[in-house]
């Protein structure tokens, strides 16, 4: 039964979990729970917090599970959910809310990211070490709103208009956020030192030249 | 690794610098996936679905039929002992509840009066004292008692409180 739940769409898993089925939405927590604590750790950056989000996130998603569309993608939904609560938390704590208008804030203290020794991954090896921690140090200097329409396109690859339902924006408002964010991320990871015209060619006795996250 | 092909982050800086947007886009998602997932703490999944358990502990079926079976039980066990209640049989019915609401309305109202014959005793009793006061050794008196209670209070109060310390006195 588990074995036959493991191969069903995420959509059909939620139908499942809706008819009382914990295993279906074990399965959904076990699939979903690096992506969603990954988001909510990057937006809210304290490794506790991020944790009772992600908790908060599935236990709203479980009770909600009856307004489901099953013709909607559930990863959108859950997503959803997940940045309201990491906007509800945001606004408990007295943070500012992800307004795009919102100014930057580079005091911030970075978070530790545990990176998974098992993987086979080039930025956990030696060689692309230092790359790894030059890109996290400029996706925290992102404004967090930034930061979550990054990782929403390019690491959990949602569409724009999925990225639009998640954030509740016009679609042409997260295009316009995505080129932002992109061009933000392009001159943060510059002055931090990866500038192929600064490096020669970027090769790599040219990392040696990076300067250390400020 | 092709050597003779810029690795990711030099493409995504070079499109952007460039302004080959879909470009900068294919490298950058291409960086980005590279990035280490972060992973909550081990048992995350188990943590959840205690908390999923507690919470549907009353959407399952048996819990509910339970329920449901013991508030049958409930209304049954009530009609039987209904008729055993017969000091209260009397109630049922319209005469019985006008009877209550009568005989509520007229005790309330007794007591209401015996509470304005305690507050008149107690008003003719400060206006007796309140006579007496008024005279002028006595309020000189009140007046010097007053004065003794203050001292004594402000005098407690000074030996109550320890002074402070020269190296507390920095805190």
């Amino acid at each position: 039964m588990q074995e036959r739940l493991g191969e069903r769409s995420d959509e059909a898993l939620a139908v499942e979990a809706r008819r009382g089925s914990e295993a279906a939405f074990q399965l959904l927590v076990e699939r979903y729970e690096r992506p969603v604590y990954g988001l909510l750790l990057r937006i809210v950056r304290r490794p506790e917090t991020a944790e009772d989000l992600a908790q908060e996130t599935f236990l709203k998603a479980f009770r909600a599970l009856g307004r489901f569309d099953p013709e909607r993608k559930f990863s959108s939904w859950l997503f959803k959910i997940a940045h309201n609560a990491a906007l509800d938390a945001l606004r408990r704590d007295g943070h500012e809310p992800l307004s795009l208008d919102a100014p930057v804030g580079d005091s911030e203290e970075a978070p530790e990211l545990p990176a998974d020794p098992k993987a086979e991954n080039p930025f956990a090896r030696a060689a692309g070490r230092d790359l790894g921690r030059a890109l996290e140090a400029a996706l925290r200097g992102l404004r967090p709103q930034y930061r979550e329409i990054l990782l929403l396109r390019f690491v959990e690859e949602l569409s724009y208009e999925e990225i639009a339902e998640v954030l509740g924006t016009p679609l042409g408002t997260v295009k316009i956020h995505l080129f932002r964010a992109r061009r933000d991320l392009a001159r943060a990871l510059a002055g931090l030192g990866w500038d192929p015209e600064e490096l020669g060619g970027g090769g790599r006795e040219g990392r040696n030249k990076e300067r250390p996250p400020a | 690794m092709n050597r003779h092909r810029p690795e990711p982050w030099q493409r995504f800086l070079e499109a952007e610098r460039d302004g080959r947007s879909g470009e900068a886009d294919h490298a950058l998602a291409e960086l980005l996936r590279e990035l280490p997932r972060p992973r909550p703490a081990a048992g995350f999944a188990a943590r959840v679905m205690a908390r999923v358990a507690r919470r549907s502990i009353f959407a399952r079926p048996a819990v509910r039929f339970g329920l449901a079976a013991a508030l049958v039980a409930v209304a049954l066990t009530a009609g039987l002992a209904l008729p055993a209640i017969g000091p209260l049989a009397g109630l049922i019915g319209p005469a019985g509840v006008l009877h209550l609401l009568v005989d509520s309305a007229t005790d309330l109202t007794i007591r209401v009066g015996h509470g304005l014959e305690i507050w008149q005793t107690l008003a003719a009793a400060a206006r007796s004292v309140g006579a007496v006061a008024l005279h002028p050794p006595v309020l000189f008196l009140l007046v010097l008692q007053l004065a003794i209670a203050a001292a004594a209070l402000y005098a407690l109060a000074g030996l109550a409180v320890p002074k402070r310390s020269s190296s507390h006195a920095s805190l």
